[in-house]
Parts: C-alpha cells; sequence; structure tokens
C-alpha cells in the first residue's frame, strides 16, 4: 500500500513536470516600437545674469545635433535622428527646476543636457531623477554628483580639478622657463564655484609645502576690487590663482591695470572670465598674459573637433567657449550612449535603465566625444563622474585665446611671467 | 594698520562722492515729488549702457560720454513721467511702488534683450591710472570722478537756491497746494524734477563706466545704494547727502580691508537700518 502511494505520488511529479514542459512558456516582451525621432532636451539659463553660459552651451548641443544627424543619426537605431528642444532655465534655481518639470511633462526628452550653475543642476537633478531621465551636467562642482543621483552624468572635469590643474600650470611653467616662485594666494567669488576651485588649488600647493600668504574670498558681484588689489600689494605673492565668475573677471582686470600692480603671474581657475571673447573686448590690454583653465580644449587637432570649431567661428565669429565646447562633446557622449543601448538592448534601447547602463559601460578612446573631450579617455565611474577629467590652460596672447597647457595639447607656448609684471 | 585704515578712507571720500551723486537724483525726486523711484538703480544701470554705446560708437572716453547721455537721459526722465508717473501722484502709495518697480523690471528685462546679459566695459579711459602722495595710491579716476561728482553737486545746489525753477521745485517740496496757488506749475516742475533726478545717474554712468563694466541686473546695486545714502542724510539736504554718500563709502573701503570683502553691504545696510531706528529723519533731515 505504501509502495502505490509512493508509485502514484512520483506519478503525479512525473506527470506534472511533462505538463509544465509542455505548456506554453510566456513569450518575451515584443520589442519596443521606437518613436519617429529621438527628442533631447536642452535646459539652459537662456535669460538672466547667467545667460551668456547657457546661450553658448545651447549653441554647442545645437551644433552637435545637427552633426550627428547629419553623419546619419543613431545608426544602431536604424539611423534615427535627434530632435532637440529647448527650455530656459532661468536665473534661479527654482526657475531651472521648473523649467526641468516643464520640459519633461511637454516633451518626454530621453536625457536632457545642460544647466551649467551648479545649484541649478542640484535642483533639476531631484526632477529628472525621479522622472528617471538621464541628466549630463555641465556644472563644474564636486558635490552635483555625490548626492546619489542615478541618472546624472557629469562628462566634464569638476571645478576641484580645475584649481589643481592652475597650480600644476604655473609650477611646472615656472621651472621650465627657470623663473623663481615662491608664494601664492589664493582668491575667489564665495559660491561653491569659487570654493572648490581653490580648494583644488590649495590642495596642490599643500602637498608640495608651497607657503600661501593669501586667500580671499569676495561676492561674486562685487563692483569695485581695488581694495582688495590694494591688500594683495601689501601681501605681494608672487602668484595669484584667482577664480571669478565673469563680470568680476572684468572687475579684477581693471582693478590689477588701474593700480598698476601686477604679481608675476595671475592663473585663473574655472573657466569663467579673463580668456572668453567679451572678457577680453571689454579688457582690453588689462587681460593680456591672465590664464584661465578650461573644460573644453578648442586647439584639439582632431577631425571632429575642428569642424565644430570651424562651424561655432561661423556662426559667431570666435572660437567655441567653455560652455559650447562642454555641452557639444555632452551631446556626444550621448550620442555614444545611445548607439551602445541601441546595439546592446535593442528590444528597449530607450528605456531609462538601459541608457544609464550604456553610459555606465562606456570606455570611449575614440570617435566624436573623444575627438572633442581634453583627455584622451571618458569612462564613468559610479557617481556618473568622469574618471579621466581634462583640463587645459588657455593665456590671453596678443588679445586672443591660445592654448598654452599641457605642453602635447598646447598651441602656443605661455608667455611667463605677465607681461605687466615689474 | 594706519596705512591701510587711512588708504581705505581716501579710497572710501572719493567713492562716496559719486554715492552722493548717485543719490542726489533719488533725493530730489523723493524729496519734490514724493515719489519712491525703486527704479533709480536702473537709470544709472541705463546710463552706464548707453555711456558704452556712445563710447563705442564715437571711440569716445567714457567721461565724455555725458555730453550725449545727459540729455538723452533728461528726456527719457520727462517721458517716463509723463507716460508713468503722472497718472500716479494723486493715487494711494502702493501704486506708485507698484509703477516704479515695475519700470524696474521692465528697463531690466529690455535690457538683457538688447544687450543679452553680457557685462560691458570700456577697455580705456584716459583718466585710468595712479599716482601716489605720501605713500598713498590715488586712483585717477576716482579722484576725476569724485570732484566732478562734487561739482555737480555743488551745481545742482546753486540751481535749487538760486534759479526760479529750483526755487519752485523747492516750494513744490516743501507745500505743494500753497506752490500751485503762487503760480508753480505742479506738472512742468514734477517733469523737469524727473528730468534732472534722471540726468544726474547719466554723469555718474559716465564715471562709473570709466573704472567698471554693467550689467543688466547690476542696476539693483546702485538703487539700494541710493537708498541708504538717502536714509542716512535724510531729505533736504545736500551737504548731508556728500557726507552721508562719505560715510557709506568709507564704512565700504574699511569693511573690505580690515574684516571681509563679502561683508562690505552688510556694514552698508547695517547703518542703513541702524539710521532708519534712531533717526528715521536721516542724519541731516529737514523733514
Amino acid at each position: 500500500m505504501q509502495r502505490k502511494v509512493y508509485q502514484l505520488f512520483l506519478m503525479l511529479i512525473v506527470a506534472a513536470m511533462v505538463l509544465g514542459a509542455c505548456t506554453p512558456t510566456p513569450a518575451t516582451p515584443a520589442a519596443k516600437k521606437l518613436p519617429a525621432e529621438i527628442v533631447v532636451g536642452v535646459v539652459q539659463p537662456l535669460t538672466g545674469s547667467f545667460a551668456v553660459f547657457g546661450n553658448e552651451g545651447k549653441i554647442g548641443a545645437e551644433l552637435a545635433v545637427k552633426h550627428i544627424n547629419e553623419a546619419g543619426g543613431i545608426k544602431s537605431m536604424g539611423g534615427l535622428k535627434l530632435k532637440l528642444v529647448v527650455e530656459d532655465a532661468g536665473d534661479n534655481a527654482d526657475s531651472a527646476k521648473l523649467a526641468t518639470e516643464s520640459m519633461i511633462s511637454k516633451n518626454h526628452p530621453v536625457a536632457i543636457l545642460g544647466l551649467y550653475i551648479s545649484r541649478f543642476v542640484m535642483a533639476a537633478s531631484e526632477v529628472t531623477d525621479r522622472e528617471k531621465v538621464i541628466l549630463i551636467a555641465d556644472a563644474l562642482v564636486p558635490q552635483i554628483t555625490q548626492m546619489g543621483r542615478q541618472y546624472l552624468f557629469r562628462p566634464g572635469p569638476n571645478a576641484t580639478n580645475h584649481g589643481a590643474m592652475a597650480y600644476q600650470f604655473i609650477k611646472e611653467t615656472a621651472k621650465a622657463q627657470n623663473i623663481e616662485i615662491g608664494s601664492l594666494a589664493i582668491l575667489n567669488e564665495d559660491s561653491a564655484n569659487g570654493r572648490a576651485n581653490s580648494l583644488g588649488a590649495t590642495e596642490q600647493a599643500l602637498i608640495d609645502k608651497f607657503p600661501i600668504t593669501t586667500t580671499l574670498e569676495y561676492p561674486y558681484d562685487i563692483t569695485d576690487a581695488t581694495q582688495i588689489v590694494q591688500q594683495l600689494k601689501q601681501a605681494n605673492p608672487d602668484v595669484v590663482i584667482h577664480t571669478p565668475y565673469f563680470n568680476d573677471a572684468i572687475v579684477f582686470g581693471k582693478a590689477f591695470k588701474e593700480t598698476g600692480y601686477y604679481p608675476k603671474f595671475i592663473a585663473g581657475a574655472g573657466a569663467c572670465g579673463y580668456v572668453d571673447p567679451e572678457s577680453i573686448k571689454a579688457l582690453g590690454d588689462a587681460a593680456e598674459g591672465i590664464s584661465m583653465t578650461f573644460s573644453y580644449n578648442p586647439a584639439k587637432n582632431t577631425p571632429q573637433n575642428k569642424k565644430f570649431v570651424e562651424d561655432y567661428k561661423a556662426l559667431k565669429g570666435y572660437i567655441p567657449t567653455e560652455g559650447a565646447g562642454m555641452n557639444y562633446y555632452d551631446a556626444m557622449v550621448l550620442y555614444e550612449a545611445l548607439e551602445y543601448s541601441g546595439k546592446n538592448f535593442p528590444d528597449d534601447p530607450l528605456n531609462p535603465d538601459n541608457l544609464r547602463k550604456s553610459f555606465l559601460a562606456l570606455d570611449l578612446k575614440t570617435g566624436p566625444a573623444a575627438e572633442t573631450y581634453p583627455s584622451p579617455e571618458i569612462k564613468f565611474n559610479a557617481l556618473g563622474d568622469n574618471q579621466f577629467p581634462g583640463v587645459v590652460v588657455l593665456q590671453v596672447q596678443n588679445g586672443e585665446p591660445k592654448v598654452v597647457y599641457p605642453p602635447a595639447e598646447a598651441e602656443a607656448q605661455p608667455v611667463f611671467p605677465n607681461p605687466h609684471y615689474k | 594698520m594706519i596705512e591701510t585704515a587711512t588708504q581705505g578712507v581716501i579710497s572710501g571720500v572719493m567713492m562716496g562722492a559719486i554715492y552722493a551723486l548717485i543719490a542726489l537724483g533719488l533725493s530730489i525726486v523723493f524729496g519734490v515729488m514724493n515719489v519712491t523711484n525703486f527704479a533709480h538703480g536702473e537709470f544709472v544701470m541705463l546710463s552706464m549702457y548707453l555711456s558704452y554705446v556712445v563710447g563705442t560708437a564715437l571711440a569716445w572716453d567714457a567721461v565724455v560720454t555725458p555730453v550725449i547721455t545727459v540729455p538723452l537721459l533728461f528726456f527719457f526722465g520727462i517721458i517716463t513721467y509723463h507716460l508713468l508717473l503722472h497718472r500716479t501722484l494723486r493715487q494711494m502709495y502702493v501704486v506708485q511702488l507698484a509703477v516704479t518697480v515695475g519700470l524696474q523690471i521692465l528697463m531690466r528685462s529690455a535690457a538683457l534683450i538688447v544687450w543679452n546679459a553680457q557685462p560691458r566695459a570700456l577697455q580705456y579711459s584716459f583718466i585710468q591710472g595712479n599716482f601716489e602722495i605720501g605713500g598713498f595710491t590715488i586712483l585717477t579716476s576716482r579722484l576725476v570722478a569724485a570732484v566732478v561728482s562734487l561739482l555737480f553737486i555743488g551745481g545742482i545746489a546753486y540751481f535749487l537756491n538760486k534759479t526760479w525753477a529750483g526755487k519752485a521745485m523747492r516750494a513744490a517740496s516743501d507745500d505743494f497746494d500753497a506752490a500751485s496757488l503762487m503760480g508753480v506749475n505742479y506738472k512742468r516742475t514734477y517733469a523737469l524734477t524727473f528730468g534732472i533726478g534722471s540726468a544726474l545717474t547719466a554723469v555718474a554712468g559716465g564715471l562709473l563706466m570709466s573704472f567698471q563694466q554693467t550689467d543688466p541686473v547690476g542696476g539693483i546695486r546702485f538703487g539700494l545704494l541710493s537708498w541708504c545714502v538717502l536714509a542716512l542724510a535724510g531729505l533736504g539736504s545736500i551737504p548731508g547727502l556728500v557726507v552721508a554718500g562719505i560715510i557709506v563709502g568709507v564704512a565700504e573701503a574699511l569693511t573690505v580691508s580690515f574684516f571681509d570683502p563679502r561683508s562690505r553691504l552688510l556694514a552698508v545696510y547695517a547703518i542703513f537700518i541702524l539710521v532708519l531706528w534712531l533717526r528715521p529723519r536721516g542724519l541731516f533731515g529737514r523733514r
């Protein structure tokens, strides 16, 4: 009896297994239908006091999308073209957040480029993470990628990288030209950006045990810097590393000129002011010899970069600025991620999680993004930061911004010390 | 220490004279018309942009540009008075406030559209440079700007005290109805007042552009600063305005030199609040 029960039990199990095997397995989900075009958002400050950066960034992204579409769109998705939609972030974090919400609800973009100002990114990334939209930010403050955002990526370098590069440039150039420098002053506007840049420079100086004689902070909307320059004059450092925002670079440039005080070198950090066309125009001779770190290398000798520089110059009359360059390569990084997603997730390549995986899987050493990026490689870490951030140094020489550092990327020799230094 | 303080006082006195000139326009308008012009700083911003435009187009030095910008701002002031402010004179105070705040936003937005938020500066001025007296640096541009400001302030004081139009303005300021009964055409007097108030910003704008830059949102700085100077001076005293301007200028300079550049405005507004609290009429106010 017991044996019969056991046989019956065994037969039931076998029958269940056979029946289970015969039951049709659930079909794999059908491949998601692709849209007619891929919508990419640009949210930039187009009005207000940061509009200079935002408008340049917009042009950079527009040119990138034009170049991508002309080259056949996203080939792994059957040549799908990109469509750019633009929203004004305004001039504060609240308006930037609202603009991001509006962009997503109206246009449903797969990714958003821009925002430029770090506090705008912090506010807007709350929305993009909630809505699972990739945000490719062009802001510099290190903390923006340290808030646990899952869909935020920053291909460009951060502000600390900029500050460190400004210090390294001075140290190595002085050494190469056999000029003695023995003291450093660090000057910055008092936003998170200014502080992060100065922190990068300070860290490097401390590692070298290089004497920092003066550190000064000031509000970025300063209108008269002569008192601060007088203080620098009294401290008399050999080098000043200065992180301005934009307007304040003009204020300081004029104050240096007017007081007649120039240290051996004034090295800008943080990519704002001194070497951009408007600052050079406003400062004239006062800008001569001042350097600035840049997240984009306009002199990079690659076909893609040359094409971008030519088109930008045709449009604006001058070489691409920091904001334009960053948004160009940011859009190209998105292009590479879309291509990757099309190849590796063909069933649903525009799914935000698949796109996120694609960004994290990228390791770009060739292609349009790598050809326009200031370092040889782009590879994101888990935080969304590029592990190989690239920064170059531009210096105003005869009224033109020239890439002077690192030596391998330089189009001109650095003029050291400052031509105004007596 | 003493050297730094002396240098700060020298710089502060010179900037203070320019602040007094900027505040004078606001003071005249407020004193005569009883209009609180919240757009005053934007008039300075507009003057600076016009100075830039004239300086660039004609290759003129910034300090010469008021030759053109003063008449422009004078007429702009008169038009603004007739189109906007005249209609608010008999209205509630809040209407005036809404109109001038609206004008402020309008001017700022217009500047953003025209000049694309880009700060503009004139590269050179023949008054740029410096010289030393007793080891202290005197910036030529600040010295010239201070002297010109004081000359204009003196000129306005003369105009108000010695000319018929000036006396009419003062009469309207003291008692509007009595002045009207004495034959003062209040419409014309008010328009002239607002025109002069605007024209003074053109002088200040030209002087400021010899060593500063302008941007569309920069007007608010000058607007608030003017209010501080005016509150400190009180209404009706031109010498008081000069002294108040100098106090603000010196406070700013010493704060930057001895404390922290970021607390520059803290010192200014601390003075503003203290004066409003302890002496609401200002240090030299007639009323």
